[in-house]
């Protein structure tokens, strides 16, 4: 077809402009598909990823940005196969809380054990099992360790639905084929994107796009910030805890609270089942810390209970090892700024030998 | 006059690079569709556990 020389008219113009194909339309064509499948590859293949030297980047939308921080140090890990023994902690906010900075926790945890080890805590405020899963299996694609779920009997009993809007909301960097399968049996055919999946990753950076221009134009790129805010600046005003309507937390319906539940165990259980087939990695479900001054309801406390003795009897059926070394640990209230999250450095470093001590085993006799 | 011509012309252009674009995506689309349901990358297939 030539395209150079016959004289258009308006409607020519819009006829064949639209409706035929032309060498224009073809080079640009074949340009999008090649830049297309390029920039696909780069975000969603943990290889080539943009986040496989352990960092986001400019794509953390703040220092708070949680998922960015964790889906690029589990992109990290993935490809990275040398190094000491790992140790991974995922888990939710109240991980995150307990735990703080993954180099103040390396630096006790070497010290205590005597061996030299690399730890990594990816935990997020809006992370399901599901998000924690995925990130252990990237973490250890090439490489075993010691995987640490964080899990606590509130949030075991998160309902599907629930689960589902906070998938929604915290897409991770990554495509997880068994997380995703996961999802699929565990919270039922869903009428969007699928979870977990290449197209659910590419939302993670669709989302962060125009933060990641503002950080561009301005070359700003955040370090991830574990304390809470007002823990950074003594001389600000503590916020009113009394005030926060998620200070604490209470259980309505038994029933369904223990139907969750189950269906939280039927994932923990494939989770087992995942890493089982790994010889190389050690799984620990570690009891989050809770306030338990907060958790005075009766039919709440109750509830927990009974949520607490279906995990261990989960733990003793699959024979893993379900720690309470966190929760067990003498953390004053004043120490926890509602039902489990702790801001205090002076708790944290107690947490973080409790943790020393129960992993010490796993690393073996003899300080390397 | 002959700025007059011009501008059916490159507004052609414009329609047919548009047009190259919505094609080009179209074809990304499908090819990751295709892989999705070929390979290890699978949108809809899933394996039990």
């Amino acid at each position: 077809m030539s395209d150079e020389h016959c004289p258009f008219t308006w409607s020519d113009a819009f006829a064949r402009g639209l409706f035929s194909t032309g060498r224009i339309s073809l080079v640009t064509c074949l340009t999008c598909f090649v830049l297309g499948c390029l920039l696909t590859w780069r975000l969603i293949a943990p290889d080539a990823s943009i986040f496989a030297d352990g960092t986001p980047g400019r794509w953390a939308e703040s220092p708070r940005d949680f998922q960015a921080f964790a889906t690029a140090s589990a992109i990290g890990l993935a490809n990275r196969s040398e190094g000491p023994p790992r140790i991974v902690i995922a888990g939710t906010s109240l991980i995150l809380a307990a735990f703080g900075s993954p180099e103040r926790t390396q630096e006790v945890l070497q010290r205590d054990t005597g061996h030299p080890v690399e730890v990594a805590v990816l935990a997020a405020g809006a992370n399901t099992l599901l998000h924690s899963f995925a990130l252990l299996d990237m973490s250890f694609k090439t490489s075993g360790g010691i995987a640490i779920l964080g899990i606590n009997e509130l949030t075991l009993g998160v309902s599907p639905h629930d689960q589902d809007v906070m998938i929604e909301r915290s897409p991770l960097g990554f495509s997880s084929m068994p997380a995703r399968a996961l999802a699929r049996t565990a919270l039922g055919s869903r009428q969007r994107i699928e979870a977990f999946g290449p197209f659910d990753a590419l939302r993670f950076y669709a989302a962060r796009l125009r933060s990641y221009a503002r950080n561009v134009r301005s070359g700003r790129q955040f370090e991830a910030q574990t304390k809470f805010p007002f823990e950074r600046e003594p001389e600000g005003p503590l916020p009113d805890l009394s005030a926060k309507a998620w200070s604490t937390r209470t259980i309505e319906d038994d029933a369904d609270f223990m139907a969750t539940t189950e269906t939280a165990l039927a994932e923990l259980d494939a989770i087992i089942t995942h890493f089982e087939s790994r010889s190389d990695v050690a799984l620990v479900l570690m009891l989050d810390p809770l306030n338990l001054a907060t958790l005075k309801d009766r039919r709440t406390l109750e509830a927990l209970q009974q949520a607490r003795e279906r995990l261990e009897q989960l733990a003793r059926r699959r024979g893993i090892r379900l720690s309470d070394a966190l929760r067990n640990a003498p953390i004053k209230p004043a120490q926890f700024i509602d039902y489990g999250h702790i801001a205090s450095e002076t708790a944290r470093n107690q947490l973080r030998h409790a943790l020393s001590a129960e992993i010490a085993p796993l690393l073996g006799d003899q300080p390397e | 006059m002959k700025r007059n011509d011009q501008a059916p012309r490159r507004f052609y252009i414009v329609l047919q690079v548009l047009q190259g674009f919505v094609l080009g995506l179209l074809l990304l689309l499908a090819f990751i569709l295709f892989l999705s349901a070929t390979s290890d990358i699978s949108l809809f297939r899933y394996q039990q556990f």
